[in-house]
């Protein structure tokens, strides 16, 4: 008798059926986002003073320069990004010219090295602060943490007498980010 | 009998395919700078260099024969250096105290008439600033008022150098008769502030 | 969406003063030296110049030319020194030697004498004056003592001139009887 085998074909056909709640459509949207490659310093400024520059010869002290840091903190957050350090000399604020025998200029070395946590991932140093001129980039991983600054490589002219009066020099650190 | 098969189409609500937004200028890479600020101070110091004799010694100081026998001498003038003085900051002077030499061996009395137990003498210290800095004692021949100041002039700028302490023109007051003995007398010299004793 | 805040803090004095020890400089802005001056006067004495004439007692004749005998008023000016100093305590000693004949130098003959004594005395240095009797046994006053320094005049006085060998002997006659005072100024410890 034919009636049965169309009852069973509707029953396949039914269970192949996707089932839907009434009313509803869902679509999709496909969400691009970019993030710019960025370096950015949360503390970005600090201080290193030195409360006397000569010992009781009235010479450059060395070592109450060497060994004198500061921290920054920032991040960069693709690798390849670069650390750079420009270092200025401390010039005497108050003396323009120095007297025969005198100095009126310390120059110094700085270092500058990042940290992603507790790992180093970059540095750069700039040998000479008497120049204009940066020294060499170093590349640098992403990372997000301190940025020591350190000094070293004291040093005037000939041996020279340091004027009296206040000094003051600068490092600056500049992070480029990678491209 | 027909069958009717009903079969529901279904269909996704199909939306337009997401549409990838045109790429966004991504910004440039730009540099950040961060600056550590050193500063340091020279605190103003003056120093004398040691003096290159820790005494100056004139030696035997009366004549022994002729018209002036028993009085004091011509003496020269002598001189102490103090290398490698410095001040590392202007407005400076010298100072020099002399002090005049008196008998250490009579026991500090009175001389007797016609005699005296001190000589006098002008220190000098140079090569600071333009003006000298210089005393001449005035002691009497008891060997009273015995120590004289001289201040010197200003040097505007600091300044390294070998400053000159000479003693010189030594006389007797009233040029007097020397009691015999050994004498001293003493130069304090001072390097700091000017206008400040 | 988060925001992202950027933070700008100053920190002062990171980490320096840790790092480097700072150099108290133990100079100060003024600094002193002394020196001491040194001389010495040696002990000395001068002896000054005479000056009332030149350096002899004028006696002129000796004797009484009725008697022979030596003159009892026999006399001379005394002589200055004027001018003489010791630096130190010193002492000043008088010395004189008799008046004796020049050219009669044998020995005189019985009655006769050939010298005169007298004394010396020396005035104005000390407080006792030095004395100096010629032909005495002993002359305890000839050496006296100055304690201090002094510069003074030395007043040198002859007197008391007797015939050696007694009164009643007679010079023997002679153009030139000589004795010398001789006075010393020395330094004393």
């Amino acid at each position: 008798m034919k009636k049965f085998a169309i009852a069973a074909a509707l029953g396949a056909l039914t269970v192949s059926m996707p089932a839907f709640a009434a009313g509803e459509v869902t679509g999709n949207v496909t969400v691009n986002g970019t993030v710019a490659s960025k370096c950015q310093f949360t503390t970005n400024s600090a201080t290193i003073t030195i409360p006397e520059l000569a010992g009781t010869d009235g010479k450059l002290l060395a070592s109450t320069v060497n060994g004198q840091t500061a921290t920054l903190v920032g991040w960069c957050n693709k690798s390849a990004s670069t650390i750079a350090v420009n270092a200025t000399s401390l010039s005497n604020t108050s003396v323009a010219t120095a007297a025969a025998g005198f100095a009126r200029v310390v120059d110094f070395a700085a270092t500058a090295k990042a940290y992603n946590g507790t790992a180093l991932v970059g540095t750069a140093s700039d040998a000479n602060s008497a120049d204009a001129t940066a020294g060499a980039a170093g590349n640098v991983t992403m990372f997000r943490g301190d940025i020591t600054v350190e000094l070293s490589a004291a040093a005037t002219a000939a041996d020279t007498l340091l004027t009296a009066g206040s000094y003051q020099g600068n490092v600056a650190v500049t992070l480029t980010p990678a491209a | 009998m027909n069958a009717k098969f009903i079969l529901a189409v279904s269909g996704a609500a199909l939306l337009a395919p997401a549409q990838s937004f045109a790429a966004t200028t991504t910004p440039p890479a730009t540099s950040v700078q961060a600056d550590v600020t050193v500063v340091g101070r020279v605190a103003s110091l003056c120093v004398l260099g040691t003096p290159s004799s820790p005494q100056i010694d004139v030696g035997q100081m009366a004549a022994t024969s002729g018209t002036r026998v028993g009085k004091i001498a011509t003496l020269p003038a002598q001189s102490v250096v103090l290398d490698g003085s410095f001040c590392n900051f202007g407005g400076t002077m010298l100072t020099v105290d002399a002090t005049a030499l008196t008998n250490l061996d009579d026991g500090g009395v009175a001389p007797p008439a016609n005699f005296a137990r001190a000589v006098n003498y002008t220190a000098t210290a140079s090569n600071w600033a333009g003006i000298n800095a210089a005393a001449t004692t005035a002691a009497l021949g008891d060997g009273s008022s015995a120590t004289k100041t001289g201040l010197g002039g200003t040097q505007g700028t600091p300044k390294l150098s070998a400053i000159n302490l000479e003693v010189s023109n030594f006389t007797v007051p009233t040029d007097s008769l020397m009691v015999s003995g050994r004498y001293q007398g003493a130069v304090r010299i001072t390097l700091g502030p000017a206008g400040v004793e | 969406m988060r925001k992202l805040t950027a933070m700008f803090s100053l920190v002062l004095a990171l980490g320096g003063a840790a790092a480097a020890q700072a150099q108290e400089a133990t100079g100060s802005t003024t600094d002193t030296k002394s020196l001491s001056v040194t001389g010495n006067v040696p002990a000395m004495c001068a002896g000054g110049t005479i000056t009332s004439g030149a350096g002899t007692f004028p006696l002129g004749v000796l004797i009484d030319t009725t008697t022979g005998l030596l003159r009892t008023d026999l006399a001379a000016p005394d002589k200055v020194l004027a001018g003489s100093f010791c630096s130190t305590r010193s002492t000043i000693t008088i010395g004189a030697t008799a008046l004796a004949a020049q050219n009669f130098t044998s020995t005189a003959p019985s009655g006769f004498s050939r010298s005169v004594d007298y004394t010396a005395t020396a005035q104005g240095w000390t407080v006792t004056p030095a004395a100096y009797t010629t032909g005495a046994a002993a002359n305890a006053a000839a050496t006296q003592t100055r304690a201090s320094a002094f510069s003074g005049d030395i007043t040198v006085h002859i007197g008391d001139f007797a015939t050696t060998g007694g009164a009643a002997l007679r010079p023997v006659a002679d153009n030139s009887y000589l004795g010398t005072v001789t006075i010393t100024l020395a330094t004393a410890n």
